[in-house]
C-alpha cells in the first residue's frame, strides 16, 4: 500500500499497483525504496481531483501497459475511442475536467491525459470560433490586421 | 478556470485529436491557441487544385514541431493527381519529421533534408504523373535505398516508375566502415554481372523450371565466393510493391543480397506475377537473420515441391502469408487426397516456430509425370522429420485457408493446431449444423470434415472464427430453414470467441445460436444472411453480447428487409457499448414492375404511388397498428415483446420500422457510424422525427449527438421531415451519405426543404437522371450550408437508365433459362 497526500492535506491509502498508474508516483516509489511509510506529497493536485484520478486508476489497473510510441499508428488520433466507463467518469464539469487533465499531465498518466484531451476536442468539434470562446472562456486578443493575417494563411485548407 | 489557462502542450494534445481542416481554423480563437495549432505534430493533406497553387515549404514551416506529414490523393482523378505532384514537388524537408507517407515520389527530392526520418511511405500508382522524375536532383532509388536506408525503420515503397528508370544493381552503395566512399556495384564482383547474365538466360528458358533453378543456384555460388564488403542498415520493416520478374531479381540480388539487415523483422514483397526461386528465399534469411513476418504476394514460387519451399523459408518467421502466389506440390503431395493439408504440414512442420499462417487464392500446381526426380529425393529426405511432427505440439496459432475450393475437400485436419484464429472458406453451408462428432480428443481422421461439435471440442481456444460457407442454393435454404432447428448440447460452444465473421451462414437459427452461446464478442459480420419472412422466421430470444463493438449485417432477398431488422433488434438490445453498425438488406430487381418502357413521367408516378403505401407500411413493424405502437412507447414497454406473428408476408412491408431507430439510440447510445443500405426510411413517416427528438433529449442516455460521425441511410423521398433537426442535433457528424430512393422532379418542394430557399430546381437538363441529379446535388448543398461542420455530404440517386437496363438484362437472362429449363427435364416449380 501506498499512502498519498494531496495539496490540501488529505491523505489517500492506495494499492502499489494502482498508484504506479502514475509514472511519476513510480519514479518517486523507485527513489524512496519500496518500505518507505512516510506519504508521498502532491502539491499540485488537490483532494477532490486526486479522488477522480485514484478512482480511473484503480478501473484501469489491469489493463495492458500502454505501447510505446509507435509511428505506424493512424496519423491523426482518433477522439472517437473512448470507452463507455470513461466516458461516464469524465462526464464531470469544465474546471474539474480541466484540473483532471492538469493532474494527468503532472502525475505522468497517459491513458488519463488521452482521455481528457478527447473529451475536451469533443467539445470544440462542430463550434465556431466565437462558440469556443464563449464555451471556453476565452477573450480574443488578436488585432483586426493579426486576424486577417492567419485568415490569409488559412486560406489554402478551407476550400472543399 | 478556462481552457486558455491549460498549458499550451496541453492544448497541444487536443488539437491532435481534431481533424486538421478544423485544427487550422481554431488558429482564430486567440494567440495562445494560433501557438498551441502551430506547435502541432502531425499534418495531414489532401490537396485540392487551389491548394497546389501555395508552397509546402511555406505551409509546413507554419508548423516547427511537425512530426508527422501525410500527403495523399483527394480522388483518383486528373485534377487531384496533378494537384497532388505540384504540391509535393515543393517538399524541401522538415527538420524535425519522422513519419512521411505520400502518394507520389515528387517528395523524393526534399527527403535527404529530413534528418530526423524514420519512417517512409511512398505508394505511387503507375498512372500518376512524373515529371518531376527528369529533374530530381538525385536519382530516386539512391536517395532512397542508399541515402536513408542508413537511418530508416520502416521503408514502404511502390513505385513501378522508379523501378522502371533505375536499377538496385547498378547502386553505388556507401562503404560499411562509414567513410564517405562510395562503393561501385560493378567493383562489388561480378555478382551483379552475373545477375543481369543469368536473367536473359532465364527469360530464354521459362518452360524448364528445373533448368531456372540450377542457374539460380550457381549464381548464390558464385555471389557468396566474391567476398564484397556488407552494407549493414538499420531498417527494421521493408515493404516492396509492384515488382515484377526482372526487378524482383534486381532488387533482391542487387540490394538484399549485398546488404546485412540484422533489424528487419518484417518482409512484404507485393509482386505482379513474379518468378522467385528458392535460391533468393534463402537470401531472405542469410541478408535478415532475425525476420520474422514474411509476405509474399503475386509471386511464381519455383520451387520443385512444396516441401522445397518450406524448407528454403527462413527459420526465424513467426508469420508467413501467401497471397496469390503459385506453388508447385511436387510429387508426393500431387497424389495425397487433401492437397491443402499437405501445404500446410508441410510448412508448420518446417517452420517451428511459426504462429501465423495465411494461404490465400494460391494456385497449386501438380506435378503430374510420376517420374523420379530430384524434388522426389528431396522429399523422402524429410519424411521422418514430417512424421515426428505432431501439429497439436505446434506453435500456431493463427491460421487462414483461403480460395483452395476443391484442392482442399476436407477441412477438419485444421483443428489440429492449438489455434486462436481461423478463417476458411468454401465450407459446406451443413457443417454448421451437424453435431455428431465420435472422435475422442487427439484422435482424428486425416479427412474429417469441419464441422461446429469437431471445432467446439478440439479448438475451444479459439478467438477470432472466419467462415465462408459456399452459398447454397435457394431449395437448400429452404430446407435449412424449414427444418427444426437441431438442438445442441450447450458445453458446444466457443466461450473465448471476440470476433465472428460468418458468410453465407445456412440458418437464421444456426447464426442466433452462436451468438447466444460466446457472451465475450465484440466483433460480428454477417453476410449473406439467409432471409426469411416473417412467417418462416423462427420465433427466437434477444441476445446478450455486453462487449458488442461493431456489427455487420448483410442479407440479400425479398425477405432480406425483415431479417436484418429483426436481427440487428435481437442482437443490439443489450450491445450498450456498440460503435459501428452497418445493415444492408440488398433486394433483388423487381421484374414484376412495369418500369421498363414506360415513360420518364410514369417513373415519378411510380414514385408517388409507393409513397402513399408508404403511409400504411410505417408502422408495418409492430402489426396492431400505429396507435398501439405508440401506447408501446409511452408505457415503456418494448415493443418488440408485442411481436406476433403475421401469417403472410407482405412484400411492401419493407420499410425500416419507424421506431427502430429510437430504439437503437437508446440501447446504443455511444453509436459512431451507423450504416442503413436498402432499409429505407419512410420520409412520410415520423422516424427521423422521432430519432432527432431522442437525440435532442437531455435525459435520454443516448450520446449520438457526440459520438456519431458516420451516417449512411437511405429515404424514400425528399424532402425528410426531421433531417433537419436530426443534423442540427448530430454535432460531431463528419459523413453524411444520403441515397434518395425517388425524387420527385416536378416539385420543387425537396429544394426548398431544409434552408427555406425558394429558388427552383434547374429545368433545363433534358433527361431525367440528369435533373434527378441535379436536386440531388443542390439538396447536399443545402445540407453543407445547414450543417457546415459536415465534411463529407453526399445525396444521391440511383440512375433510372442503369436500373432499367439491368432489370432488362436479368429478364432476358431469366426467359433463355427457363426456354432451356422448358426443353430439358422438367424444372422445379421454383426456379
Amino acid at each position: 500500500m501506498v499512502k498519498l497526500s494531496s495539496s490540501d492535506g488529505r491523505e489517500f491509502v492506495v494499492a502499489k499497483e494502482v498508484a504506479c498508474q502514475s509514472v511519476l508516483i513510480k519514479n518517486m516509489l523507485e527513489d524512496l525504496g519500496e518500505d518507505s511509510d512516510a506519504p508521498i506529497p502532491l502539491p499540485n493536485v488537490s483532494g477532490p481531483v486526486l479522488e477522480k484520478v485514484i478512482e480511473y486508476a484503480t478501473h484501469h489497473k489491469d489493463d495492458a501497459p500502454p505501447p510505446p510510441e509507435d509511428d505506424s499508428k493512424n496519423i491523426t488520433k482518433s477522439s472517437e475511442d473512448i470507452e463507455e466507463w470513461d466516458k461516464e467518469f469524465i462526464n464531470v464539469d469544465q474546471g474539474t475536467l480541466f484540473e483532471i487533465i492538469l493532474a494527468a499531465n503532472y502525475l505522468d498518466m497517459k491513458g488519463l491525459l488521452d482521455l481528457g484531451c478527447k473529451t475536451v476536442a469533443n467539445m470544440i468539434k462542430g463550434k465556431t470560433v466565437e462558440e469556443i470562446r464563449k464555451t471556453f472562456n476565452i477573450v480574443n486578443d488578436f488585432t483586426p490586421e493579426e486576424e486577417e493575417q492567419i485568415r490569409k494563411e488559412n486560406e489554402w485548407c478551407e476550400d472543399r | 478556470m478556462s481552457a486558455s489557462l491549460l498549458p499550451a502542450e496541453l492544448l497541444c494534445g487536443v488539437l491532435d485529436c481534431i481533424d486538421v481542416s478544423q485544427r487550422l481554423r481554431l488558429a482564430l480563437v486567440s494567440r495562445a491557441w494560433a501557438r498551441a495549432v502551430s506547435e502541432c505534430r502531425t499534418l495531414s493533406l489532401r490537396p485540392t487544385p487551389r491548394m497546389a497553387a501555395a508552397r509546402l515549404s511555406d505551409m509546413i514551416a507554419r508548423f516547427p514541431r511537425l512530426q508527422r506529414l501525410s500527403l495523399k490523393l483527394r480522388s483518383k482523378d486528373e485534377d487531384s493527381m496533378n494537384a497532388l505532384v505540384l504540391l509535393a514537388s515543393g517538399f524541401e524537408g522538415h527538420s524535425t519529421l519522422r513519419s512521411l507517407e505520400a502518394d507520389t515520389t515528387a517528395v523524393i527530392d526534399g527527403l535527404p533534408r529530413c534528418p530526423q526520418l524514420r519512417r517512409l511511405v511512398i505508394r505511387e500508382d503507375f498512372t500518376m504523373p512524373i515529371p518531376h522524375i527528369l529533374t530530381m536532383s538525385e536519382d530516386g532509388l539512391t536517395v532512397l535505398f542508399v541515402r536513408l536506408a542508413r537511418t530508416l525503420d520502416v521503408l514502404d515503397v511502390g513505385c513501378p516508375l522508379l523501378w522502371a528508370v533505375s536499377r538496385f544493381g547498378r547502386l553505388r552503395l556507401l562503404r560499411p566502415a562509414g567513410a564517405a566512399g562510395l562503393l561501385d556495384a560493378a567493383d562489388a564482383g561480378d555478382g551483379s554481372a552475373a545477375d543481369l547474365a543469368g536473367e536473359s538466360d532465364d527469360e530464354g528458358n521459362d518452360e524448364d523450371d528445373n533448368d531456372d533453378d540450377t542457374i539460380a543456384t550457381s549464381e548464390t555460388e558464385s555471389i557468396a565466393e566474391c567476398t564484397t564488403p556488407l552494407t549493414t542498415a538499420p531498417i527494421k520493416a521493408l515493404a516492396m510493391r509492384s515488382l515484377h520478374t526482372a526487378t524482383a531479381r534486381d532488387f533482391i540480388g542487387g540490394w538484399l543480397r549485398r546488404h546485412r539487415l540484422p533489424e528487419l523483422r518484417s518482409l512484404d514483397l507485393l509482386c505482379d506475377e513474379a518468378r522467385i526461386w528458392p535460391s533468393q528465399l534463402r537470401t531472405f534469411s542469410s541478408a535478415a537473420p532475425s525476420l520474422e513476418r514474411l509476405s509474399l504476394a503475386g509471386c511464381q514460387l519455383e520451387a520443385a515441391s512444396i516441401h522445397e519451399l518450406a524448407e528454403a523459408l527462413p527459420r526465424t518467421l513467426l508469420s508467413l502469408k501467401l497471397t496469390s502466389c503459385q506453388l508447385a506440390l511436387g510429387q508426393a503431395a500431387s497424389s495425397a487426397e487433401n492437397p491443402a493439408r499437405e501445404v500446410v504440414m508441410a510448412i508448420v512442420a518446417s517452420l517451428s516456430s511459426l504462429s501465423d499462417l495465411e494461404i490465400s487464392h494460391c494456385r497449386l500446381h501438380f506435378d503430374e509425370s510420376g517420374t523420379a526426380s530430384a524434388a522426389a529425393s528431396i522429399e523422402t529426405a524429410h519424411m521422418p522429420e514430417r512424421d515426428r511432427f505432431n501439429p497439436t505440439r505446434s506453435s500456431l496459432r493463427r491460421l487462414a485457408l483461403l480460395g483452395f475450393g476443391r484442392l482442399m475437400p476436407t477441412a477438419g485436419f485444421v483443428v489440429q493446431f492449438p489455434l486462436h484464429a481461423l478463417k476458411l472458406d468454401d465450407l459446406s453451408p451443413f457443417s454448421l449444423e451437424t453435431s455428431a462428432d465420435g472422435h475422442e480428443p487427439g484422435q482424428f481422421p486425416a479427412n474429417a470434415d469441419l464441422s461446429w461439435g469437431l471445432l467446439c471440442r478440439h479448438s475451444p481456444d479459439l478467438r477470432e472464427l472466419d467462415l465462408r460457407f459456399t452459398r447454397a442454393m435457394v431449395s437448400q435454404a429452404d430446407k435449412a430453414v424449414a427444418q427444426p432447428f437441431i438442438q445442441q448440447p450447450q458445453t458446444q460452444r466457443l466461450i473465448h470467441l471476440r470476433k465472428l465473421a460468418l458468410y453465407a451462414p445456412p440458418s437464421v437459427g444456426s447464426v442466433h445460436r452462436i451468438l447466444g452461446t460466446s457472451p465475450l464478442l465484440e466483433h460480428v459480420r454477417l453476410s449473406y444472411v439467409p432471409a426469411c419472412g416473417e412467417d418462416s422466421m423462427p420465433i427466437l430470444g434477444p441476445v446478450n453480447l455486453p462487449s458488442l463493438r461493431t456489427l455487420a449485417i448483410h442479407s440479400h432477398g425479398p425477405a432480406s428487409r425483415h431479417t436484418v431488422q429483426h436481427l440487428a433488434e435481437l442482437i443490439t438490445a443489450s450491445a450498450k457499448c456498440l460503435h459501428e453498425l452497418a445493415l444492408n438488406a440488398t433486394q433483388p430487381i423487381n421484374l414484376a414492375s412495369g418500369s421498363d418502357g414506360s415513360g420518364s413521367d410514369g417513373d415519378d408516378a411510380d414514385a408517388v404511388v409507393e409513397t402513399s403505401h408508404g403511409r400504411h407500411d410505417s408502422a408495418e413493424y409492430i402489426r396492431q397498428g400505429p396507435l398501439s405502437a405508440s401506447i408501446a412507447i409511452q408505457t415503456g414497454m418494448d415493443p418488440a415483446v408485442t411481436f406476433v406473428h403475421p401469417s403472410t408476408i407482405q412484400q411492401k412491408a419493407c420499410r425500416l420500422g419507424t421506431l427502430f431507430l429510437g430504439r437503437l439510440a437508446r440501447s446504443c447510445p455511444s453509436l459512431r457510424t451507423l450504416k442503413l443500405a436498402g432499409l429505407v426510411i419512410d420520409a412520410s413517416g415520423p422516424s427521423l422525427v422521432r430519432l432527432a427528438e431522442t437525440i435532442g433529449h437531455t435525459e435520454t442516455s443516448c450520446n449520438w449527438s457526440h459520438t456519431l460521425e458516420t451516417l449512411e441511410m437511405v429515404v424514400s423521398s425528399l424532402p425528410v421531415p426531421g433531417l433537419a433537426e436530426l443534423l442540427s442535433a448530430c454535432l460531431g457528424l463528419q459523413r453524411l451519405d444520403l441515397c434518395v430512393e425517388h425524387v420527385h422532379t416536378e416539385f420543387s418542394l425537396c429544394v426548398r426543404a431544409l434552408a427555406g430557399a425558394e429558388r427552383e430546381p434547374a429545368r433545363d437538363a433534358d433527361s431525367l437522371d440528369a435533373r434527378r441529379e441535379l436536386v440531388c446535388i443542390e439538396h447536399a448543398g443545402q445540407i453543407r450550408r445547414h450543417a457546415w461542420w459536415i465534411q463529407e455530404c453526399r445525396v444521391w440517386t440511383p440512375s433510372l437508365r442503369q436500373e432499367r437496363m439491368r432489370s432488362r438484362l436479368l429478364r432476358r437472362i431469366l426467359q433463355s433459362r427457363a426456354a432451356r429449363s422448358a426443353v430439358g427435364i422438367q424444372a422445379a416449380p421454383g426456379e
